[in-house]
């Protein structure tokens, strides 16, 4: 019995270990004190998160705490998912797999021990959000803090939450037709209906509380407890801006019954099948068995065998002399086509879908779906060679060490570029401002991708970051300072030039972090 | 201690990667010797119990290891060829994290199996500022964390500098006394110093195994030394099985094997495990 729980106790404390030392933890935690920042906006901006019969709610702690925790919630079921679900994956690429695999400790205990590692590392930048919402509260709260009625609204929305998002990201790692690129793509749609499905159920619960235990994200059980309470049905959480001639209003606070609490810690449960199912189809790491045969997922496999056998990469034999930048941009770009011939199959489809789409259709429409798209094309575009261990094969080349972020932006960009050009064709002539705010679009992407890739090797953050990012913007179509990249037709110059500021600051970023890396190299 | 009973491996593709191995090993140094492509990780890999035999059958101290894994895995310490290393955990918390998941707590054993590979002074510096042969003798110690009573070792000195290398060697044989240690590896004078036996893999066959006076006994009057000029050389080189070939003031110093073709000029010279090997074999990968 102890030796099973050293055993454990091992992976879960090693587990911890290499997440939290990780920059793309400590860039979490900054995220998640400006996502406070936003999330609970001063009374006198004009803008809220909370509104109740189009009338702003008084920033108590009972409000403050239920408008951050739902939308932070939303944020976790997503990003969540995005942070753990590489536990598996990093033991098979690292190759600490096959070490662990001739060791004693049972397929169970290690998976357990890499759950309850997810569970805690959740837990953590749970935490943090948590006490940065507090500290944002004592800066613009209305009423006094307190600290009960955060931990209390945060725990009942956070702790069933954050056990089903880590053990979907286990399972999602251990079946293999879920592992990889396309399990992450899979996961963002299973959300996005999971978000709707979340307000259905709130209206099926009528007189049946314990339907709420299926709510998984907690969002229906807390509109419900919102309209129970204040009996309305016109709640709003979400930036908006409120009428300020209308008095504010106070909310009370939920009532923590057991009927209704009980129900909501119900929907934990829902983690042990999942568990159940990650543990019947992990395979140990061994290659011959089915589905680890390659590290990468089927999504990886059938694009692969798709895109060599339908597209002809053609084989560029580049002109002699010395290597140049634009040479390098290129070949990298090359490589994206070769590793993932599916971009081709994206820009052709893309292209001929907006040479007969109305413009207002490719703007609203045809190209958030392509935006989607290139998300997860892009992300592995500046993490790829870490990946496979290939940057010093990579870095030894002439002219790549010193351009590497400029390489990786631009193949990026080239990648957004192609898949967006007969958009911007289309919608120039008609709405050169809308051609612009797509340029801007591709910038913003290209340049999100680089610094998230440069910052934390992981394709996961800018995914998990930018999913949600497009999710927030083709939501919010009456919000002008989401419409980055001219979807609505309802940017202006400022927003434009707001997320062109934004695009240059993540580039220097990159260029930054990337040069103090070279000095240590150099070292 | 270590029965391997008509062992075959094939790939669903029908490629044959093991084909009806068997022998017996009790405790001592085995050392696993075959050209790339031999067949040599999959068999450790099945020893190790992180693939299965397609037919055929493992056993360990009488236990078959395909139907109880745990029990060999208890008693094992593997180091693979391509193993991996988390670069942000210190030496001790890899060390401490291989070991918790082998059942060992102790600090005290891992601090010493950090000594042994001469890693003490590093143990709280992160993997990430090691250099290979650093990480290399990270890996032997994971291996040794458990004091193994099976050892299997993967091309473990690659990357290791001649000292490490000889402290490496002295560690084998020690280890060797009590327990069985398979080591496989391309560098054939690192089993001329420690190996009891050898075992040579061809093509996914055992082409034989003996101690290494055995296998020199197989070469004796069948290896041999001349000199002669570059343009004979290059005329004969494909004639020959040549173990080693040094261009000199005076010629081309050939070492070749076999009983073919051989030029009246040239001498027989004692055999070395090379020279036998390259017999055994027929080709010159050992190089």
């Amino acid at each position: 019995m102890k030796k099973r729980f050293l055993q454990f106790r091992s992976v879960l404390v090693m587990e911890s270990i290499l997440r939290l030392r990780r920059t793309s933890t400590l860039v979490l935690f900054l995220f998640m004190c400006a996502a406070a920042f936003m999330l609970m906006p001063e009374a006198g901006s004009g803008g809220t998160t909370f509104l109740i019969d189009e009338r702003r709610v008084l920033l108590n702690s009972a409000a403050a705490s239920l408008a951050t925790a739902m939308l932070g919630g939303m944020i976790f079921s997503l990003a969540g998912f995005y942070l753990v679900s590489n536990s598996i994956a990093r033991d098979v690429r690292t190759g600490v797999g096959s070490l662990v695999a001739s060791t004693p400790v049972s397929s169970a205990r290690y998976l357990a021990g890499k759950l309850f590692g997810n569970i805690l590392y959740l837990s953590i930048i749970g935490a943090v959000f948590m006490t940065a919402c507090m500290g944002m509260h004592l800066l613009r709260g209305e009423m006094p803090l307190e600290p009960v009625v955060y931990f209390r609204t945060f725990g009942i929305m956070f702790l069933p939450l954050i056990p089903v998002v880590a053990s979907i990201a286990l399972m999602f790692e251990s079946v293999p037709l879920l592992s990889g690129r396309g399990g992450d793509a899979l996961y963002f749609f299973i959300w996005t209906l999971s978000i709707g499905l979340s307000a259905a159920i709130v209206m099926g619960t009528k007189g049946r509380a314990w339907l709420l235990s299926t709510d998984i994200s907690g969002i229906g059980f807390f509109i419900r407890e919102i309209e129970t309470t204040i009996k309305t049905t016109s709640v709003s959480i979400g930036y908006a801006t409120f009428d300020r001639t209308l008095p504010p209003i106070l909310f009370p606070g939920l009532k923590w019954i057991p009927d209704i609490v009980v129900p909501r810690l119900i929907s934990a449960v829902i983690a042990f099948p999942l568990f159940g199912i990650a543990w019947v189809s992990f395979r140990r790491f061994d290659p011959a068995k089915k589905g680890m045969r390659t590290k990468t997922g089927l999504f990886s496999r059938i694009q692969q065998k798709i895109g060599r056998s339908w597209f002809h990469i053609p084989k560029v034999g580049w002109p002699a002399g010395s290597a140049s930048f634009l040479k390098g941009v290129l070949l990298d770009f090359r490589m994206t086509l070769v590793l993932s011939p599916v971009v081709l199959a994206v820009i052709a489809l893309s292209s001929v879908a907006c040479l007969f789409a109305p413009v207002e259709v490719i703007r609203a429409t045809l190209l958030p779906i392509a935006f989607f798209v290139l998300v997860p094309l892009l992300a592995s575009i500046p993490t790829r060679d870490r990946a496979a261990n290939a940057t010093e094969l990579i870095f030894s080349a002439p002219i790549v060490r010193q351009n590497f972020v400029s390489i990786k932006f631009l193949s990026a960009l080239l990648t957004a570029a192609l898949v967006c050009l007969v958009p911007l064709i289309r919608i120039g002539p008609d709405s050169p401002f809308g051609a612009l705010e797509l340029l801007n679009g591709m910038l913003f992407l290209a340049a999100g991708a680089t610094i998230l890739g440069v910052l934390t090797n992981t394709p996961k953050t800018f995914t998990a970051v930018f999913l949600l990012f497009l999710y927030v913007a083709m939501s919010s179509r009456g919000v002008p300072g989401f419409d980055f990249a001219g979807w609505h037709m309802i940017g202006t110059a400022a927003v434009a030039a707001s997320y062109a500021m934004v695009s240059v600051l993540m580039m220097s970023t990159a260029w930054w972090t990337d040069w103090m890396r070279m000095g240590k190299e150099r070292r | 201690m270590l029965t391997i009973e008509s062992v075959s491996k094939k790939y669903r593709s029908g490629t044959t990667v093991i084909d009806n191995v068997s022998f017996e090993c009790g405790p001592g140094v085995v050392g696993l010797l075959g050209p790339n492509g031999a067949g040599k990780t999959t068999l450790l890999r099945m020893i190790v119990t992180l693939t299965q035999p397609t037919s055929g059958r493992i056993l360990f101290q009488g236990r078959d290891i395909t139907r109880e894994p745990d029990y060999v895995r208890q008693k094992l310490g593997f180091l693979p060829q391509d193993f991996g290393v988390y670069e942000s955990a210190t030496a001790f918390e890899f060390v401490s994290y291989l070991g918790g998941l082998k059942g060992i707590r102790s600090r005290g054993k891992v601090m010493e199996v950090l000594e042994a590979v001469n890693l003490h002074g590093m143990a709280d510096s992160p993997i990430r500022t090691f250099s290979g042969g650093m990480k290399q003798r990270l890996g032997i110690a994971q291996a040794l964390v458990n004091d193994p009573e099976l050892l299997i070792v993967d091309e473990p000195t690659s990357g290791l500098d001649p000292e490490e290398r000889m402290r490496f060697r002295t560690l084998l044989t020690t280890l060797g006394q009590t327990s069985l240690v398979i080591l496989s590896t391309h560098i054939v004078s690192d089993l001329t110093a420690v190996a009891g036996r050898i075992a040579i893999l061809q093509k996914g066959k055992l082409r034989t195994i003996a101690s290494p006076e055995e296998i020199l006994a197989q070469a004796s009057g069948k290896v041999w030394q001349t000199v002669m000029s570059s343009s004979e050389f290059e005329r004969r080189r494909s004639k020959l099985r040549i173990s080693s070939a040094v261009q000199k003031a005076d010629g081309v110093h050939v070492r070749f094997v076999g009983t073919d073709g051989v030029p009246p000029e040239a001498t027989a010279v004692e055999p070395e495990l090379e020279d036998a090997y390259l017999l055994i074999t027929g080709d010159t990968e050992a190089r």
